[in-house]
């Protein structure tokens, strides 16, 4: 028994090891701008074209902004559409350091796409 | 008069036939064994950002979240279900050690030292933003508990060694339940002590606490070996007064007298002042301060700063402060006893206010990004195929409403406060009857003075830099 709960172990330190990960190959590109990049509310834009560098229209749009620490508290900004391919909205920044984003994009067809971007480092507001 | 008796949860129906089970351990280390190889596997394969990956979401929220919880309402249950111990175990079953651990390293010295090591760690390498990190960590822990103990007999990590073990013996000091005897009237007529020997197949305590002697919840990992060697059924989970063992100077089995122990003294005091330290390295003003002294010392490298704020927090400024209400409690209480016996006993009134800054620290995190883990399952699940899942919803974080988190952190801070001073007052009364308000003032002021500068630090705005000097 504890031979065969030994064995079982070392199985799983080695499934550990061993399984990879999938990477995801994204179907929409997107540059995300944000001013004053502060603490307090900012303006949020974001840019997204397709990979033939069409842009995305009719999309929805979500903004999640977080921190690299586990945790926070995620701010959370819905965009609307300003232009072809152009969304901007509201966020708001609650403390100084290191955020990415999470953009969350549903476009027509349905198809949800989930796009990974850091941002500038967030400042101490005036 | 007869004395009345605890409350005893081995006796309570569900949850004393569960751990009066002798494999009861083992089932609580297993899911916690597999959590740790699932928080091994993310960190070292996963996002790379912390609140994506649960290599930094289980162990900085939840894991410390759960441990304080416990340590507030039962007592040291992160050691009772240590994953560590479950590989180390099954190797005992193979080899047997044969040596000892050397005789000049039984105190608590190298885990002071990988304490502070590890507080140092956690600032300089910011652990709590880096997985792959903290899932070596992990390993390094499993490591270290396996190669240890696959050498030395006893358990000497988890007594000597291991800073989370050392983190939750002193906690535990304020816990309401602890492992003691039911009866000494049946201890006095034992002749076998199984408590301690073993009996059979079944291991006595490893971190040598013979039950009648036992006191308190310092060095007891709640491992419930005593309970099930004693041949009769004597050992409980015992209600208790919360924090009275502190005041307690008499011998204690397997550690002595707690009060002439200075290296237990150091791990409470870098507990105490590390709680400050901690929570300091997420707040504005320390950014500040480390401009300040990268200027001061004309370097841009962030680790001769960090050193520098170790010495002086959990060095220079205890012994200042330490020193200065020993000298005064002496001299006020006309205590005849030199300073440094003064402040190696009343150190341990501190430890209250020292859990109350811990749990505020901890359940700030844990409150604020409960639900964080479900997402990072969600996306997880979709890299597997499970489409059922949903969508991650990334906007789930908090188990409680932002508003409710200031009155519960300063409650916390305020109550583990509250417990040292009444600690101290106990103390004082034991030293000095007639004086004992002369020498409890200073220790009383010290305890003020720490929780302003808790409550200071939790007012100041916080700050997430990877980088203290970034």
């Amino acid at each position: 028994m504890p031979k065969r709960m030994f064995l079982a172990i070392l199985f799983l330190l080695g499934l550990t090891v061993a399984c990879a990960r999938r990477e995801n190959s994204a179907s929409v590109l997107a540059n995300l701008s944000i001013m004053p990049g502060t603490v307090g509310t900012n303006d949020v834009r974001v840019q997204l074209s397709h990979v033939d560098n069409t842009p995305v229209v009719g999309a929805q749009v979500k903004v999640i902004g977080n921190m690299n620490h586990a945790g926070m508290e995620p701010s959370i900004a819905s965009l609307t559409e300003t232009a072809p391919g152009v969304y901007e909205g509201v966020i708001e920044l609650t403390m100084p350091g290191e955020w990415f984003a999470i953009v969350e994009v549903t476009l027509e067809s349905g198809e949800t796409v989930e796009l990974e971007l850091p941002l500038p480092e967030v400042k101490r507001g005036e | 008069m007869n004395k009345a008796v605890a409350f005893d949860l081995l006796k309570t129906p569900l949850l004393g036939r569960f751990w009066r089970w002798r494999h009861a351990r083992t089932v609580m280390q297993v899911p916690l064994f597999l959590v740790a190889l699932v928080i091994v596997w993310d960190g070292l394969t996963g996002s790379p950002l912390a609140p994506r990956n649960l290599a930094t979401i289980l162990p900085w929220l939840h894991y410390r979240g759960f441990v304080v919880l416990a340590l507030l309402v039962f007592g040291n249950a992160f050691c009772m279900a240590c994953p560590f111990m479950l590989p180390r175990n099954l190797v005992r079953r193979f080899v047997q050690p044969t040596r000892h651990w050397p005789a000049r390293l039984r105190n608590k010295w190298v885990a002071v030292t990988l304490f502070v090591l590890f507080l140092f760690i956690y600032e300089r390498y910011d652990l709590w933003s880096t997985p792959w990190w903290t899932a070596w960590l992990v390993v390094a822990y499993f490591a270290a508990a396996l190669l240890l103990d696959a050498v030395f007999d006893g358990a000497p990590f988890c007594k000597y060694v291991c800073p989370l073990g050392q983190f939750n013996f002193v906690s535990s000091l304020v816990s309401p339940f602890e492992v003691r005897v039911r009866s000494h009237t049946v201890c006095a007529d034992c002749t076998t002590h199984d408590c301690l020997r073993g009996r059979g197949t079944q291991r006595g305590c490893e971190l040598w606490l013979f039950q009648p002697r036992k006191v308190g919840n310092f060095d007891c990992t709640f491992c419930l070996d005593c309970v099930h060697a004693c041949p009769h059924d004597n050992v409980g989970i015992l209600a208790r007064v919360p924090a009275a063992e502190l005041w307690f100077g008499g011998a204690r089995s397997g550690i002595g007298r707690i009060f002439r122990r200075a290296d237990i003294a150091a791990l409470v005091t870098i507990f105490v002042f590390g709680a400050l330290l901690n929570a300091f390295g997420m707040v504005s003003p320390v950014y500040v301060l480390e401009a300040w002294l990268a200027d001061v010392l004309n370097v841009q490298n962030e680790t001769p700063v960090l050193a520098l704020m170790f010495v002086v927090v959990l060095l220079l400024e205890p012994l200042f402060l330490l020193g200065a209400a020993a000298w005064l409690a002496r001299r006020l209480g006309n205590l005849a006893e030199p300073t440094v016996r003064v402040a190696l006993r009343y150190v341990y009134a501190l430890v209250p206010f020292g859990v109350g800054m811990w749990a505020a620290h901890y359940a700030f995190h844990f409150l604020t990004g409960f639900w964080t883990f479900v997402p990072v399952v969600q996306s997880i699940a979709l890299e597997f195929g499970l489409t059922w899942v949903g969508r991650p919803r990334w906007d789930l974080a908090a188990l409680l409403p932002p508003v409710w988190l200031d009155p519960l952190e300063w409650g916390l801070i305020g109550l583990g406060a509250f417990g040292s001073l009444l600690v101290v007052a106990e103390l004082a009364r034991r030293d000095a009857p007639r004086r004992w308000l002369w020498v409890a003032l200073p220790w009383m002021g010290l305890v003020l003075l720490l929780t302003l500068v808790a409550f200071w630090l939790m007012g100041q705005p916080m700050e997430m830099r990877g980088t203290l000097l970034g």
